[in-house]
């Protein structure tokens, strides 16, 4: 039930998810942080049960840290997006996570912000625009419209608030905040809309 | 057909006595004390479940299984064979909430079997240790044993570290235990609730699906909806103490006025910002409170408010 949506321009990526736990007919808590910073640059938007998207983010974010210990440098923004789809891969025949989840991140190499759509089976695919769970059918294709090459920052914002009208509009569960996440070769950045 | 299981151990008989489901006495092997660092990580492995010979070792514990070719599958198929067996009933309110003081934490006391009223005097506040307190929703010894053994744990914690167990720590540990039994049928849904001195009051849920969240206002149980409908319209950061407990004390006694499976007395804890917890009301008659409430806005309470057409 959970909404993750994101868009990604030339140097800028936006990422935003709803923020309500659920339990039965009610909300647990209608102020839930589901985007994970993995570090400065990256962010983690993860849709799913609450039990495993708190054990899968904890778990990438760990493994990234030691991964920056060990080596003494951070692993790169497609490298993250390669070692957490090899994680749900190996994990989906074992034990697997039931989260789905969108990367979002600046690669300082070659100044581009990236995208990354992964599903619970360890699908990965890097994409301009994209978005989880029943939130795809009803922001897909507001983020197709928005969408134009040289998009600039303040049009994806503007476009993030569209995608978020039309769920608060059309969509039967009621999800009244939503966390936004932007990521620029400045850091991330945190809106909270409702 | 395929029935699935073969309940025919239901007819042995020794079926029901103490030795049949757990042959070997449950060993407390525990932790030994040691000053290797390293020993923390054993602590918390997933539980060592051995199918062939249908037992579970986790935790420094043996359970036996359910005597059953797939022993996960079995609290599944219980459903479509006998959907009244093993039905744990979430018959309850338990709510608390943080507030600038500390926590307060209210409690119903009635433990329903089907529509017959087991007790009215359960004690679904566990004293966990003299900063934390657990509450119990759904299966009671499900509840009862893991906080007991969480008590365990940070006591264990405690002395290998010189420093109390931070609230976050000790509800990770409840919700890992909850996720090693995941699809074993276990029955929680239970609020963590402590203080300590670095980080003052905190309010955790926890609950079997291994779910745990950090929150300023929960409630839990069959009851909770209607807890919620109180607490929702009158809950404040800023309320006094007093205030506060009695917001608890209205919240658990609407609730029991609607729910049946929730009664009897109200219990409420309080938690300060300093380490601590104290009992504030240990029962307060659900009845009592009614109608103390009902005749303060006079009314009567009793549904003979006498408006309306029929007289009765």
């Amino acid at each position: 039930m959970d909404s993750v949506f994101g868009i990604c321009g030339d140097d800028w990526a936006i990422v935003a998810s709803d923020s309500v736990v659920a339990y039965s007919i009610m909300k647990l808590k209608s102020n839930e942080d589901k985007i994970y910073h993995l570090d400065d640059t990256k962010v983690m938007a993860i849709a799913g049960d609450t039990c495993d998207r708190e054990r899968f983010a904890s778990y990438i974010q760990r493994s990234l840290d030691w991964y920056k210990y060990k080596n003494g440098y951070e692993l790169d923004l497609d490298a993250t997006a390669e070692f957490t789809r090899t994680e749900l891969a190996t994990a989906i025949r074992k034990g697997p996570y039931n989260v789905n989840l969108l990367i979002a991140g600046y690669d300082e190499k070659d100044e581009k912000a990236r995208l990354y759509w992964l599903d619970y089976f360890g699908t990965l695919q890097e994409v301009k625009k994209g978005a989880h769970g029943y939130a795809n059918y009803f922001t897909s294709s507001v983020l197709d419209n928005h969408y134009k090459k040289d998009m600039t920052l303040d049009e994806g914002i503007e476009c993030v608030k569209d995608c978020i009208k039309e769920l608060q509009t059309r969509f039967l569960l009621s999800q009244p905040g939503f966390v936004i996440k932007i990521i620029t070769k400045d850091g991330i950045k945190v809106e909270t809309v409702g | 057909m395929d029935f699935g299981n073969d309940l025919d151990f239901l007819d042995q008989p020794e079926f029901g006595e103490p030795d049949f489901f757990t042959k070997a006495p449950i060993e407390l092997m525990g932790p030994t004390l040691g000053l290797d660092i390293h020993q923390n990580e054993a602590d918390f492995e997933e539980a060592d479940i051995n199918e062939d010979i249908g037992e579970i070792k986790s935790e420094g514990f043996c359970f036996k299984l359910a005597p059953d070719e797939c022993p996960s599958e079995f609290a599944r198929s219980l459903k479509h064979l006998g959907p009244k067996l093993a039905d744990f009933k979430h018959g309850t309110t338990t709510l608390a909430f943080e507030y600038q003081d500390g926590i307060i934490v209210a409690v119903d006391a009635r433990a329903t079997q089907g529509a017959f009223i087991a007790s009215n005097k359960v004690r679904k506040v566990i004293e966990i240790n003299e900063y934390l307190l657990g509450t119990m929703a759904g299966g009671a010894a499900d509840c009862q044993f893991w906080e007991r053994y969480l008590a365990m744990q940070c006591r264990i914690y405690e002395l290998r570290n010189s420093e109390k167990i931070s609230i976050a720590a000790a509800s990770k540990i409840l919700a890992d235990i909850c996720y090693s039994y995941r699809g074993y049928g276990l029955s929680m849904g239970t609020m963590v609730a402590g203080s300590d001195l670095k980080k003052g009051a905190q309010l955790f849920y926890v609950d079997n699906d291994a779910t745990r969240v950090r929150g300023q206002l929960f409630s839990v149980g069959s009851g909770s909806p209607f807890a919620y409908g109180v607490l929702d319209t009158n809950y404040k950061w800023d309320l006094t103490t007093e205030e506060a407990i009695a917001l608890g004390i209205r919240a658990i006694s609407s609730a029991t006025h609607k729910d049946s499976a929730s009664g009897g007395v109200v219990r409420v804890y309080h938690v300060n910002n300093q380490g601590g917890w104290t009992k504030i009301h240990d029962q307060l008659d659900v009845n009592e409170d009614h109608y103390k409430f009902e005749n303060s806005k006079g009314l009567r309470g009793d549904g003979k408010e006498g408006f309306g057409k029929l007289k009765l």
